[in-house]
C-alpha cells in the first residue's frame, strides 16, 4: 500500500462526542466513530507510517490510506466569471428593522437598461468563449424586483443568448417577495431558484420587516410564498433569528412546511448592525441557535424540506464560502465591478478592496492585480480555520462580516455555531441522530469539544 | 398629457410555461395557441404591465431591433392576439 502524503495529515480531524471520538476526513469521504484507543491506534500509525492494520480499525485505516480527493484550491489563470451577478438596484421597498441598506448612499439609483444589456452580453460572450456549459445570472439588491425592468431584460436576453450558444442557463434571485401575484407567477416560471427572505408567522414578519412606514408586509410576502410554491422553481425561505426568535426555531420549521413547500429552509442568526441595536433586535446565543436549528432538522426533513445553515453544508468542499473569490462578477448600476454584493463601505470598514474592474460599454475593463488579491481571500490565509475539521466547508465564513482574524482556534460566535450544527450533519449522515439528540442535551461536554483548538487527529494528544 | 396604450390578458386566459414554449388557453372559448420565441417573450412582458413604449424598448434590446422594427413586431403579434380575444387593449390618458 502507498504511504499517505503527510500533507493529508491536515486533513484528517476527530472530535471527542460523549464517549467515543469522530473521526472525519471530508477529502477521504470518510466518518466513523471510534473509541480512544483506537483514535490513539490511528494518531500513532498515521505519524510512524505503519499501514498493517486488521480488523475494522484496518479498514479505517485503509480509507485513509487510499488516494483523497484533491484538496480544493483557489482559483488560477485566466478570469472566467463562474456567474454574473446583476445588482439592479439597492433600493428597498421594505425597512427591515436590522438592515444597514437603506442607509446606502445611492439607495434609489437603479441600473440602466444598457448596462443591463452590456452586462448581460459580456457575460454571455465570455461563458461562449470559455466553453463554459452552465452559465449563471444572480440578482441581488437591496430589493432586485424594485427596478423589474433590469430582472426581464436580462431574463430574456441571456436567455437567448444561452440558446444561441447551446449553453444551460440558470436564473437565482435574492427577493424580499413584496410584489404583485403576475410578479410572483413570472419569479415562478421563469427562475430556477427564488431565496424568499420570510422571517416567520405575522408577529415575527411584521416586527422585524415592516414596510418603510411601518405597515405590516406579512400578507404580501406570504401570497408569493404561496404562489412560489406551486411553481416550478427552488424555493428557498431565508428567515432570520433574533434572541427572541430563537427558542421557536422548531416550531417555525413546521409552520413554514405547512404553509408553503420550499425546498431548503435556511435559518440564519441576526447580523448585528447599529440599526438592529437601534431596534433592539439582538443575535442569539450560538449554543442556543445550534441546539434549535438541530432540533429543526428532522422536522424539515420529515416534510422532505433541507435544512440549510450554509457554512455548515458538508457536501460543499471550498476555499470560499462567498461569491469573493470565486471570481464572480457583481455589476452595480455605476458600472463597477465586484468579488460581493455587499456594500462597499462595509468592505472597506474592514479594509478589504473587492472591486474587479468596470463596465464600459459591451466589454469589462478588469484589474488583474485586484483578481489576484480577491483570490487570496481563501481559507488558506485564515490561521484560525487552519485545525477546523470545518474548514472546507464553511472557508471562515464571509469575508466582511465573520471577523475572526486570530489565531487558530480562536473561534467566535458564528465559528461556534457552524461547528455545532456541521458535527450535527456529519453525525445524521452517519444515522446517529440519537447520539447527536444525546451529545446536544449535554451542552458542557458538548462545549468542550466544540472549543478544542485543533481537530486534527495528529493533535489528539492535546486535545485529549 | 400623452396617450398611453396599455395591452392586458384576457381574463378567461390561462397560461403554462415550460422550457420550449408558453402555452395559453382561452378557458371560455377552449382555443389555445402555443407561443415561442419572440412571441413568448412578448406575451411575458405583457402579462406583467408594462405599458406600451417600455414593451418596445425591451423588445428593441433583448433582440437588437431598431425601436421601429421592434413597434412593428410588437404590433403583429397583439394585433393578432386581440383578434383572437386573447388580450384586450386598454388607453389611458388622451
Amino acid at each position: 500500500m502507498e504511504p499517505i502524503d503527510h500533507h493529508s495529515h491536515t486533513d484528517i480531524f476527530i472530535l471527542p462526542i460523549l464517549s467515543r471520538f469522530l473521526l472525519y476526513a471530508p477529502l477521504h469521504g470518510l466518518a466513523a466513530l471510534v473509541d480512544l484507543t483506537a483514535a490513539r491506534q490511528l494518531r500513532k500509525r498515521l505519524a510512524s507510517r505503519d499501514w498493517d492494520l486488521t480488523g475494522p480499525l484496518g479498514e479505517v485505516f485503509r480509507s485513509l490510506a487510499e488516494e483523497r480527493e484533491p484538496a480544493p484550491l483557489p482559483r488560477q489563470g485566466s478570469f472566467v466569471p463562474s456567474f454574473l451577478g446583476l445588482l439592479p438596484t439597492r433600493g428597498c421597498n421594505l425597512g427591515c428593522r436590522y438592515c444597514g441598506f437603506q442607509t446606502g448612499t445611492d439607495g434609489e439609483r437603479v441600473m440602466s437598461l444598457d448596462l443591463a444589456r452590456d452586462a448581460v452580453t459580456w457575460y454571455m460572450d465570455a461563458v461562449e468563449q470559455a466553453g463554459v456549459q452552465q452559465a449563471e445570472v444572480h440578482f441581488f439588491g437591496g430589493e432586485p424586483f424594485c427596478a423589474e425592468e433590469v430582472l426581464d431584460l436580462a431574463v430574456h436576453l441571456a436567455r437567448r443568448r444561452a440558446t444561441e450558444i447551446g449553453c444551460t442557463l440558470a436564473f437565482e434571485v435574492a427577493t424580499n417577495g413584496v410584489f404583485d401575484e403576475a410578479r410572483a407567477r413570472w419569479a415562478a416560471d421563469n427562475l430556477d431558484t427564488v431565496v424568499l427572505s420570510l422571517d416567520g408567522p405575522p408577529d415575527i414578519q411584521n416586527r422585524h420587516r415592516p414596510y418603510r412606514g411601518g405597515q405590516p408586509s406579512f400578507e404580501e410576502v406570504a401570497r408569493t410564498a404561496r404562489v412560489l410554491s406551486e411553481g416550478t422553481s427552488d424555493l428557498c425561505i431565508r428567515a432570520c433569528v433574533t434572541d427572541e426568535t430563537v427558542e421557536r426555531i422548531p416550531e417555525l420549521a413546521a409552520w413554514f412546511c405547512e404553509q408553503f413547500r420550499p425546498g431548503s429552509i435556511c435559518f440564519e442568526p441576526l447580523q448585528p448592525s447599529p440599526e438592529s441595536e437601534a431596534a433592539g433586535l439582538r443575535p442569539p446565543d450560538a449554543w442556543d441557535f445550534a441546539s434549535q436549528f438541530i432540533r429543526a432538522a428532522p422536522v424539515l426533513e420529515s416534510h422532505g424540506v433541507r435544512p440549510v445553515h450554509a457554512a455548515a453544508d458538508i457536501q460543499t468542499k471550498r476555499v470560499t464560502f462567498c461569491p469573493v473569490g470565486r471570481d464572480a462578477a457583481i455589476v452595480s448600476p455605476d458600472s463597477t465591478i465586484s468579488a460581493c454584493y455587499l456594500l462597499q463601505r462595509d468592505w472597506e470598514a474592514k479594509g478589504l478592496d473587492l472591486r474587479l474592474g468596470r463596465m464600459e460599454g459591451a466589454s469589462a475593463r478588469l484589474d488583474s492585480d485586484a483578481i489576484a488579491s480577491v483570490r487570496g481571500l481563501n481559507v488558506y490565509n485564515k490561521p484560525v480555520c487552519a485545525r477546523c475539521f470545518c474548514k472546507y466547508h464553511c472557508a471562515g465564513g464571509c469575508h466582511v462580516n465573520h471577523g475572526p482574524r486570530g489565531p487558530q482556534g480562536g473561534y467566535d460566535r458564528l465559528c461556534i455555531q457552524t461547528r455545532i450544527i456541521a458535527v450535527r450533519n456529519v453525525l445524521a449522515a452517519m444515522e446517529q441522530d440519537d447520539l447527536v439528540r444525546a451529545w446536544v442535551s449535554q451542552r458542557e461536554v458538548a462545549e468542550a469539544a466544540i472549543g478544542q483548538p485543533s481537530d486534527l487527529l495528529v493533535d489528539l494528544e492535546a486535545s485529549a | 398629457m400623452s396617450r398611453t396604450l396599455t395591452f392586458c390578458c384576457n381574463e378567461a386566459v390561462v397560461w403554462v410555461k415550460d422550457a420550449e414554449q408558453i402555452l395559453v388557453v382561452d378557458t371560455q372559448s377552449q382555443r389555445h395557441r402555443a407561443l415561442r420565441d419572440r412571441e413568448a417573450v412578448i406575451w411575458e412582458l405583457l402579462a406583467v404591465g408594462y405599458p406600451h413604449e417600455k414593451l418596445v424598448q425591451m423588445l428593441s434590446l433583448v433582440f437588437s431591433l431598431v425601436p421601429a422594427e421592434a413597434e412593428r413586431v410588437l404590433a403583429e403579434a397583439v394585433h393578432r392576439w386581440c383578434e383572437e380575444g386573447l388580450v384586450c387593449r386598454e388607453v389611458d390618458g388622451g
